[in-house]
């Protein structure tokens, strides 16, 4: 990341002549403080001047030695310069802060979860109510002083309710059917529940209701060392579980200031695509299932096994794989990996091209997504769209290109693009970049570097076991490591890779002690759900599972 | 004072400092082991060099004296070089012995070796074999083969306990630590060795195998076993407490702490305490949670006060409460009861002003001072005869004693059991179980109470030093303080924590929801 | 050439008794010392440049200059111990000639201001310690010694202190601390024990050798004895030559005597058929000359340093071709393994290193890298310890390795060793 603190501020002392903010460039990331009134009139300001078009998500923070404890934090990113900027604020308890809902929409969920998990009051949200934790949980589970194992059961359910009035009650005089779609429904993936107003077919009005499988992750990161966080982030979208693995890891590499050995690189970049494509692969399939096309499911499926034979041969897990650790990868692949990985893509070309066989050109799945969903380019920047939901309605952004890491820019493969954002488009986009990632994987796998798998550094990896048997220093080195963990310097960054449903992030905050003081994850589903009620109002009940199938949630990164 | 710069940051350190200490002072790391700033310097393990402008060899900081203008450091390459090299030779003959030695976690070479170690090792020679494990007395056992020959523990039993029993056997790498023949560690310090020991060399016979340290958390207290009122770390998780090591006070107890002292986690354990109050009397009691026995025997006592009138009530009183406690306690009593017939129940009076020179005290009572200030403040002042005559005379109804929660040093128990066996009704304030109570024919209430770790409060010891701690643990959440006991018996009602109170809700909400953290 | 300032009459059995030794000019020094001042011979010996001969080689004015004023007793302690490998000049003298030791303690006492010092003698030299035992009684007998000593009002008291077997007891402190009765380990310095030594008390520790050699300075002056030796090395030194040569044993000459010169002329050169390989000129813990360097070496203190080794005690160690350097430093790593008191870390666990890692090469199981590790442990335990022996045994080592590399390496490759029916000791 550039540093361009001057060029901000710069800017902002032409708009804001009467303040002065605190700008700094810290582990690689622009970091702006300013005050609470300030927020929403700075944010305005850099979206109306397109110096920034995305909020990716807004974290808080709990420093309870602190006077004011809360910190918020909100992620911008330029999709034209590719940079990124922290704008960060402090509260108190009792204390408040504008809603950002009025300048980005796609602040609205994640303003919730903030008060959900600390309290924090966004002034003027037209919904601030519990998003994850249930309706009679009392407290906020992620300030400090909740302990992380105080369970507290939901006894009963929320009847269907329609934004921040829960008291819903259907209207006499009008004919509509309240309906409960899910949460235990064949075709909500996870348990989503969508709670919907029927006027016969048509929707007439849509909520959602999140959070059932929510497992607060975040505060079981603060609760256990580093590498012991990794299979937890198996667990976000476990449909591509290395991919969440690459992705965290690489935040706390950033933040102990190392940089893998080009083996590890190669090695993380083939998992990344591997579960790129097994992540479509669901999508689409499942996608295709809810509306009745079995085959194309059952048939991709036999992908993703020859997938999971691949991981095992890896690391011996198939699903929750846990392969990769800070530093590098747990364990070097066993000889011959690679020359699988290449015939597995000459396989999965084929498979590619029977699933198009099947459904692009079928009547009858063109007849169910053609036009449904659409969404176009700058309401999904609105909402924070990211991955290949956004770039079906035509706005090419692909953390790959925008920001490569690991080697990225070396390769050689293109980005899908579509036009309208419906359904249709998003399953072309999600077929073709099966396509791109099977061309990364054979680069990637016929040019693997020598060399070690992870680093050695001996206050950040475990050493090999012949040195932990064998001598007093590997032993030494290995108690110390397991019972104080390693330990990145005090300090705060947001990492982010492309996964298979856009921008996974992580703003990962040290204490400089062995378990991470603040682990936030912006889960891509997140941003993308939360216009799934505008999304489907208007349209027929029928059209609500196809849009839901396309938006690939997978409730382990939406509810975490 | 006398100015020097260490590492580049300045520091200022009194005369005589030497250079090791003034690293102390600047809050700065150095690698040593076998200076210990309550022993003398012995200079053996070499590690602590640093360099010092204008001189061209390498000076250990632990003999050397700062002088005014020195300017040193020890993060120069060529000091880091003879620090790992230093390691590396204490390392080369050390047993692979960290899954089964109690030190690990807490281990100078552990923790040494991470900061300024050389990491790789070359040592590819046999290691030298030494016996292993060697009973050196009552309460300590030696590993010969993990020590590092620091000398501190001979240097403890020679300069501190004085008893020199620990000596240094044989030369070169093939020297020992050891005992003379008949001659055991055997003084009433010998644990400070194991405390004072880097390695896993000398390990407590009560400690060892039973508990990884890196499961442990911290709480500092103030011993209770008797009134010197060493300062104390207490070392605990969600089983109970392990172990008690001495925290540093200059005034108190400086370094160290005695053997006796470091048994006064036992009788917080949950298997040394009453979890439930008894109520009744021999061959039918009945078991009741602490809070409504204590209401029960508090309407109890209304009645009797309320017929007999307010000499028909008592309150003795032991020394092993907190100062707040009796002001709660003496006050409640004088003015909810309208009794003064509060006593001071002394288990020793022979022996209580003994002293052995070092730590130890006759005076088995943490708080004696603060019991007698608090009587003091409340012009109480009645002697134990009074009490004898009026049990006598059968003028008290209702007898109510707070006895000791270190029930091994009161080994009068029994006997004063003996004393209050007319009484009426006994309420006896306990935080383990005591036998004699069982055999009882008369209405009695054991209701359990707190132990000292579970309390906030302060002890004021021999000298008249007021002594705070905070909370340690709860390891029993249902048992009572003093304070609270009192109240109820007193007939007014406790307030609840907010944490409680949800707790409490969720518990009787849902039969389902399960919370750890309370033992 | 000899030059029997000391030695002259060594070879007279009646020298040993007070009788035979006054026959000789006996004690007529001390009578003469009794009569100057004591501050003047402290100045007569500081201008001899006279300097200790038992291996330091400090110049003993400077250090009996070194004692504080401040009115406490001082002690005076003759290092007897004689551990170094290679020597034996003090037993000689000790055996041949007590009455000129304790000539020269009396003096020295004198003029330190000392009232009691101790001879201590190593345990082993069973007749050294029988014949001084003697000697000191023939002394007290004669009144050269307790109260008002030849009627000068001086009093002094001398006593033989017998060690125990440790090498280390050599060295000043750990004499100290085996004289005040403790386990025989070097204390830390600061304090050294000029200021605080014995007893906590202003101590002067000096070779037998050394405090001999005050009498011939007191006798003819400070000029007459720079007559001998060189500008910084004054005087003559006993050097006791040993190993493969035809005459070993004890010889008397100049500082700055060619090395050469003394193993060919004195000693008759090594044996005939065998070449002259290597020489230690200074006892086991000086570094090893190749024979080259010893054709360019005089018996001083300098000539030695200048060729990176040491005159040490003086002990000439001859080595000819029928040896092998890696055993013999096997021989040499075991002495001081042995010896190490196991104060310090780096000298207890190194020399144990070093030990086995020559063994292990002379067992056949050596790896390349032992050699370098060899030197790398060995520069990695210099100057680190409280006392020298760290650098007595490392010292060797480096030089060995350094000088004789083909052998190791050899030896490594072979797992024999390149001298065909070299001794092999078994450890």
């Amino acid at each position: 990341m550039k540093n361009i603190t001057e060029n901000l501020r710069q800017d902002l002392s032409q708009k804001f002549p009467d303040n002065k903010f605190n700008c700094e460039f810290v582990l690689g990331d622009n970091v702006l403080h300013v005050s609470p009134d300030q927020v929403v009139p700075v944010l305005r300001h850099f979206k109306e001047t397109g110096s920034f078009d995305f909020l990716m998500h807004v974290a808080g923070a709990d420093y309870p030695e602190r006077e004011k404890r809360f910190d918020v934090c909100y992620e911008l990113f330029s999709s034209r310069s590719f940079q990124r900027l922290r704008l960060k604020t402090q509260l108190a308890e009792g204390e408040s802060v504008p809603t950002a809902t009025t300048v980005w929409r796609g602040a609205d969920w994640f303003e919730r979860e903030c008060y959900d998990m600390f309290g924090i009051q966004f002034a003027g949200h037209p919904n601030l109510r519990r998003i994850l934790c249930h309706h009679q949980f009392k407290g906020h589970a992620l300030r400090k002083d909740y302990p992380a194992d105080l369970q507290q059961h939901c006894t009963e359910a929320l009847p269907i309710h329609f934004d921040n009035d829960p008291n819903y009650v259907p209207d006499p005089n009008k004919d509509l059917v309240p309906l409960n779609i899910g949460p235990s429904h064949p075709a909500t993936h996870g348990t989503l529940r969508i709670m919907a107003e029927l006027d016969g077919e048509k929707i007439h009005r849509a909520g959602v209701e999140i959070g059932y499988l929510h497992r607060c992750f975040e505060k079981m990161a603060e609760t256990h060392p580093y590498n012991q966080v990794i299979p937890y982030t198996d667990r976000l979208n476990y449909c591509s579980a290395p991919m969440n693995n690459v992705g965290y890891c690489k935040a706390v590499e950033r933040a102990l200031g190392v940089e893998i050995p080009p083996k590890a690189q190669a090695i993380r970049i083939i998992l990344c695509e591997l579960s790129r494509i097994i992540d479509h692969i669901i999508c689409v399939g499942a996608n295709a299932l809810d509306l009745g096309a079995m085959t194309s499911f059952f048939h991709l499926f036999t992908y993703r096994e020859k997938v999971y034979t691949l991981f095992e041969r890896l690391c011996g897990a198939r699903l929750t794989v846990a392969m990769t650790r800070v530093g590098g990868m747990a364990q070097d692949p066993p000889e011959g990996w690679f020359d699988e990985v290449l015939q597995f893509c000459k396989e999965m070309r084929q498979g590619v091209d029977d699933l198009e066989r099947l459904l692009t050109n079928n009547k009858i799945w063109i007849q169910r997504t053609r036009g449904v969903g659409a969404i176009s380019a700058e309401e999904a920047i609105e909402w924070g769209y990211t991955g290949p939901c956004l770039r079906s309605t035509g706005v090419s952004l692909d953390l790959r290109k925008a920001d490569p890491y690991y080697g990225y820019e070396t390769l050689d493969f293109d980005v899908p693009v579509g036009t309208s954002g419906d359904v249709y488009d998003r399953y072309l986009v999600r077929v073709e970049e099966m396509r791109q990632s099977i061309r990364i994987l054979e680069q990637v796998a016929k040019n693997v570097p020598g060399g070690d798998y992870t680093i050695r550094d001996k206050g950040i990896v475990l050493p090999e076991k012949r040195d932990v048997y064998g001598n007093i220093e590997g032993l030494m080195n290995h108690f110390m490591l397991v019972i104080k963990g390693l330990r990145p310097e005090p300090g705060e960054l947001y990492d982010a890779t492309e996964a298979a449903n856009g921008e996974l992030g992580f703003y990962l905050v040290s204490d400089g002690s062995g378990k991470p003081y603040r682990l936030k994850v912006r889960p891509p589903c997140f941003a993308i759900y939360q216009s799934f009620p505008q999304q489907v109002t208007g349209g027929l009940v029928a059209d609500v599972i196809a849009i839901l199938g396309s938006m690939n949630l997978i409730a382990g990164e939406l509810d975490r | 004072m006398l100015k020097c710069k260490i590492n580049g940051k300045e520091v200022e350190v009194p005369e005589g400092t030497s250079i090791i200490e003034a690293f102390k002072l600047s809050g700065q790391d150095i690698a040593h082991y076998c200076w210990h700033p309550g022993l003398s310097v012995a200079g053996v393990c070499r590690l602590c060099m640093v360099e010092i402008e204008g001189q061209p060899k390498l000076q250990i900081a632990c003999n050397t004296q700062v002088q005014d203008g020195m300017v040193i450091n020890n993060n120069s390459e060529t000091v880091k070089d003879v620090v790992r090299w230093g390691l590396d030779f204490h390392l080369i003959n050390h047993p692979l012995d960290c899954p089964i030695c109690d030190q690990a976690g807490e281990c100078g070479l552990q923790d040494q070796y991470m900061q300024f170690g050389k990491y790789t090792p070359e040592m590819a020679e046999r290691k030298v074999k030494k016996r292993k494990v060697v009973d050196l007395g009552p309460t300590v056992v030696l590993d010969t083969e993990r020590c590092i020959l620091c000398s501190r523990c001979v240097r403890f039993t020679d300069e501190v306990s004085k008893t020199h029993e620990l000596g240094i056997f044989n030369r070169g790498d093939r020297s020992e630590i050891g005992t003379f023949k008949d001659r055991p560690l055997d003084n009433k310090y010998s644990l400070n060795t194991v405390d004072i020991c880097p390695v896993g060399a000398l390990t407590s016979k009560d400690f060892r195998f039973r508990q990884r340290v890196w499961y442990l958390k911290t709480a500092e207290s103030v011993c209770p076993g008797c009134s010197t009122g060493c300062n104390v770390n207490v070392y605990y998780n969600e089983e109970g407490l392990w172990r008690v090591r001495p925290r540093y006070n200059a005034e108190v107890n400086g370094h160290w702490m005695c053997d006796e002292g470091r048994d006064t986690y036992k009788f917080v354990n949950r298997k040394a305490r009453l979890l439930e109050a008894r109520v009744g009397h021999k061959d039918s009691w009945q078991s009741e949670a602490p809070g409504s026995a204590a209401k029960q025997a508090g309407v109890k006592l209304k009645e009797v006060l309320e017929s007999e009138g307010p000499e028909s009530v008592a309150l003795v009183l032991t020394g092993q409460y907190t100062t707040e406690e009796y002001e709660a306690a003496i006050g409640l009593f004088q003015s909810e009861l309208n009794s003064t017939l509060i006593y001071h129940w002394v288990n020793n009076p022979e022996s209580f002003e003994d002293f052995d020179g070092l730590l130890l005290r006759g005076d088995k009572n943490p708080n004696t001072k603060g019991l007698l200030q608090a009587l003091e403040q409340a012009g109480i002042d009645r002697p134990w005869q009074d009490l004898l005559d009026r049990l006598k005379a059968g003028s008290i109804k209702t007898l109510v004693v707070a006895g000791p929660e270190n029930q091994s040093v009161f080994p009068d128990q029994l006997e004063k059991l003996e004393m209050f066996k007319e009484v009426e009704n006994l309420i006896w304030l306990t935080a383990g179980p005591v036998e004699g109570l069982e055999h009882r024919a008369k209405p009695t209430w054991q209701i359990p109470l707190k132990t000292y770790i579970e309390k906030a409060g302060s002890f004021v010891n021999h000298q008249g030093l007021k002594q705070s701690f905070q909370v340690g643990t709860i390891v029993v959440s249902s048992a009572l303080t003093l304070a609270e006991a009192v109240t109820l018996l007193a007939g007014q009602e406790l307030e609840l924590s907010a944490q409680d109170q949800i707790l409490q809700q969720n518990r009787k909400k849902n039969f389902f929801t399960e919370t750890r953290g309370a033992l | 050439m000899e030059i029997k300032l000391l030695t002259e009459h060594y070879d007279k059995p009646e020298y040993r008794s007070l009788e035979g030794y006054k026959k000789h000019n006996g004690y007529k020094v001390l009578a003469k010392a009794l009569k100057m001042e004591p501050k003047a011979i402290v100045e007569e010996v500081k201008a001899s440049g006279l300097r200790g001969r038992g291996g330091a080689g400090f110049p003993t004015g400077v250090k009996w200059g070194f004692l504080p004023n401040n009115g406490e007793p001082r002690y005076l302690l003759c290092n007897a111990d004689e551990g170094e490998p290679g020597t034996f000049k003090d037993r000689l003298m000790m055996e041949r000639a007590p009455h000129q030791l304790i000539e020269g303690m009396i003096i020295s006492a004198f003029a330190i201001g000392s009232q009691k010092s101790y001879i201590y003698i190593r345990g082993e030299y069973d007749d050294s310690i029988r014949i001084v035992s003697q000697a000191l009684k023939e002394a007290y007998a004669e009144g050269l010694l307790g109260k008002n000593i030849l009627g000068s009002g001086f009093d002094h008291d001398m006593d033989v202190y017998v060690g125990a077997g440790a090498y280390i007891c050599g060295e000043e402190t750990g004499m100290i601390s085996s004289l005040e009765g403790k386990k025989g380990q070097p204390k830390l310095k600061p304090p050294f024990p000029a200021v605080k030594g014995y007893l906590g008390k202003p101590t002067i520790v000096n070779n037998v050798e050394t405090l001999a050699a005050v009498i011939p300075i007191v006798d003819k002056g400070a000029q007459a004895y720079r007559q001998h030796g060189t500008e910084k090395s004054a005087g003559t030194k006993l050097f006791s030559v040993s190993g493969n040569v035809q005459r070993p044993g004890t010889y008397e000459v100049a500082l700055g005597y060619p090395l050469m010169d003394l193993i060919n002329n004195e000693c008759g050169g090594v044996k005939p058929g065998r070449k002259l390989k290597a020489v230690i000129p200074g006892g086991s813990s000086a570094p090893v000359l190749t024979a080259e360097e010893c054709a360019r070496a005089n018996m001083d203190y300098e000539s030695l340093a200048q060729l990176g080794s040491m005159l040490g005690s003086g002990a000439v160690i001859v080595i000819d071709d029928s040896n092998c350097m890696v055993d013999l430093l096997g021989v040499i790593m075991h002495f001081y393994h042995h010896e190490s008191c196991g104060q310090c870390t780096p000298c207890r666990e190194g020399t144990g290193w070093l030990n086995k890692i020559v063994h292990s090469i002379v067992s056949g199981h050596g790896r390349l890298q032992d050699i370098d590790l060899i030197v790398r442990v060995s520069e990695h335990m210099m100057g680190r310890t409280i006392c020298a022996l760290s650098d007595a045994a490392a010292l060797p080592a480096i030089s060995f390795v350094k000088k004789f590399r083909e052998e190791f390496e050899f030896y490594v490759r072979e797992g024999r060793s390149k001298v065909k029916g070299a001794a092999h000791v078994e450890m």
